[in-house]
């Protein structure tokens, strides 16, 4: 992978990666569109390469478009809407009393150790999803190995529960 | 290959050709065909999401006994179209106080997320946007989405009732998410996908549903926290903090936090019927004999598909009309010492019998799935009872009090 090469060569720049420019093909296959190296998809230089089915493209257009469908009725109603702002309007509500002092406060979130409980188990359920998926290829004695680390969490939640980790403070 | 059998490749190879003939390069006319393809879904999405209005306020109001809008139109049909017209042209307020850029950003978001959600959904088994091998974890992630755009207008608006709505909505994130991504498990494990389309083909023969009920149940459940429906509306709550998050948004914003939250409500229902009630694919392998084959071209499945979701729709309306808002300590409560460790065992038994009775007949299967989870149910039930009645005893105690006023009911 050199600098010489024009864009429309690149398609054929995984050939001739050397070890030394991994990390640059990396960040070239991210670029243009090859997102997994070892994947089947045959993605090349996505803007001028050849024909591709990168559903992650399909997403990414996706994700575009779903931003500008909400954001054109925003700009219809600017030009329709009418604009007469004063003070008493732009005020904050508050059922009519007047408000004191600023919202953006330090604020104490009673549940601030369930969100603690919380971090923990999203991380370990994220280990159990490559361990269903290939449940059926598993013997008997994996699945319970599986079964095992859902037992270690489970100890896990009755510590914290046990602790009194588990009330509104 | 004709039109009827695979509309969306038959269409697309029609402009492909058409494009090829305009000499356009191979990858352009396929992001064309993209866009195009990603805009008319996106369009059939908020054209149900305006006949969504409709429905809602029917069904409400037949909740109610009341009529519901009846005036614009037969039926009042128009009647949305006339509420769309009326938030166009109200005026746009932004507090002086509000951080504008994020309070500007965050209606957009809250609509985003759920279109996103619109990229995975198989309306039939040849209409699709994509078929992504991480589906599953997809919809957790778009669920985020909405999440956070919930958060960033409370935090944004400058208003107490708001801070207070987009914590809550934190509260509710937390006490949902665990149980969501756990019984999302299990029609992993049944159908060896994570892939919603696979997933669908997965249950020609047997429906998710009655292989694990209580997956079902835990799904409906966490997806209704995840909405912010009643009972777990705690973020909007009228009666309490007026309306949450959303207080200081006027006209065409203030719709899309509504029209956001209608959309996300069918598109959970959609996903309760791909995951567990089989999705586009008919009932039981009816579609198999001859005489439903009609039940296999692709615009009567999607006809069976969005029925399907509208059972599920239906199923979250009603719950949010009948059970009251639950408090926010109970909601965790509830959550981690009920929910967590239900979705922990439901998984484990569908992991271990999956594998143990996979060997045997298909009748033997299936009942044995559906009679353990009624076995787990059972005791759960008794559990809580036992529970129940210990908690009740307690409060019996230092009781005079409660008796008298028992008396005097």
């Amino acid at each position: 992978m050199s600098v010489e090469h024009g864009p429309g060569r690149l398609r054929n720049y995984n050939d001739n990666n050397s070890k030394s420019s991994g990390l640059i093909t990396g960040a070239f296959n991210i670029l243009y569109g090859k997102i997994c190296a070892s994947c089947s998809c045959k993605t090349t230089l996505w803007f001028l390469g050849a024909p591709m089915q990168n559903e992650w493209l399909y997403i990414g257009l996706f994700l575009v478009i779903g931003i500008i469908v909400p954001v054109v009725p925003l700009v219809f109603a600017r030009l329709v809407a009418p604009r007469k702002p004063n003070p008493i309007k732009q005020s904050t509500y508050e059922c009519g009393i007047e408000t004191v002092g600023d919202s953006w406060v330090q604020f104490k979130a009673q549940y601030y150790i369930f969100a603690l409980v919380f971090l923990v188990f999203d991380v370990e359920s994220v280990f159990l999803f490559p361990w269903a998926l290939t449940l059926k290829q598993l013997p008997l004695f994996v699945v319970l190995e599986g079964v095992l680390f859902i037992g270690i969490l489970v100890t896990g939640l009755v510590y914290a529960w046990r602790k009194g980790m588990l009330e509104w403070v | 290959m004709t039109f009827w059998n695979n509309p969306i490749n038959f269409i697309s190879t029609w402009l492909t050709g058409v494009l090829t003939g305009w000499r356009l390069p191979a990858a352009l006319s396929t992001i064309l065909l993209y866009v195009v393809g990603i805009t008319v879904l996106i369009i059939f999405a908020m054209t149900l999401d305006i006949g969504l209005v409709w429905i809602e306020r029917k069904v409400v109001a037949r909740f109610q006994d009341r009529l519901g809008p009846n005036r614009i139109g037969p039926f009042g049909l128009i009647q949305p179209v006339a509420d769309i017209i009326k938030m166009v042209i109200k005026e746009d307020i932004t507090p002086d106080g509000a951080d504008k850029i994020i309070y500007n950003i965050a209606p957009v978001l809250a609509a985003t997320s759920v279109i996103v959600l619109w990229a995975i959904l198989p309306l039939a088994s040849t209409i699709y946007g994509v078929d992504l091998n991480v589906g599953l974890l997809y919809i957790v992630a778009a669920g985020a989405l909405g999440t956070l755009a919930i958060i960033m207008a409370g935090w944004s608006s400058n208003n107490k009732y708001a801070l207070l709505g987009a914590f809550r909505m934190v509260s509710n994130m937390i006490s949902y998410e665990i149980p969501m991504v756990i019984i999302l498990l299990v029609p992993t494990i049944l159908a060896n996908t994570m892939s919603v389309r696979g997933i669908t083909q997965a249950q020609t023969g047997m429906w998710f549903a009655i292989l694990s009920p209580l997956a079902l149940l835990i799904f409906l459940i966490s997806a209704i926290a995840e909405l912010g429906r009643s009972p777990f509306d705690l973020n909007e709550a009228e009666s309490e903090i007026v309306a949450g998050f959303h207080i200081e948004y006027t006209g065409m914003k203030f719709g899309w936090f509504y029209a956001g939250e209608l959309l996300h409500a069918f598109t959970f229902g959609g996903f309760m019927a791909i995951l567990f009630f089989g999705g586009y694919g008919g009932f039981f392998g009816l579609e198999k004999l001859a005489f439903f084959s009609w039940l296999n071209i692709p615009f009567v499945q999607a006809l069976v598909f969005i029925a399907k979701a509208m059972f599920g729709y239906w199923v979250i309306m009603w719950i949010k009309y009948s059970v009251p808002r639950i408090r926010i300590d109970h909601m965790l409560a509830f959550n981690w010492k009920f929910l967590v460790p239900l979705s922990l065992v439901v998984l484990v038994n569908t992991a271990v019998l999956n594998k143990v009775l996979i060997f045997l007949p298909s009748w033997l299967y299936v009942l044995g799935m559906f009679g353990s989870n009624l076995v787990i149910g059972f005791v759960t039930v008794e559990i809580l009872r036992a529970y129940g009645r210990k908690q009740r005893k307690a409060e019996q105690k230092p009781g005079p009090q409660t008796q008298t006023q028992e008396q005097a009911l």
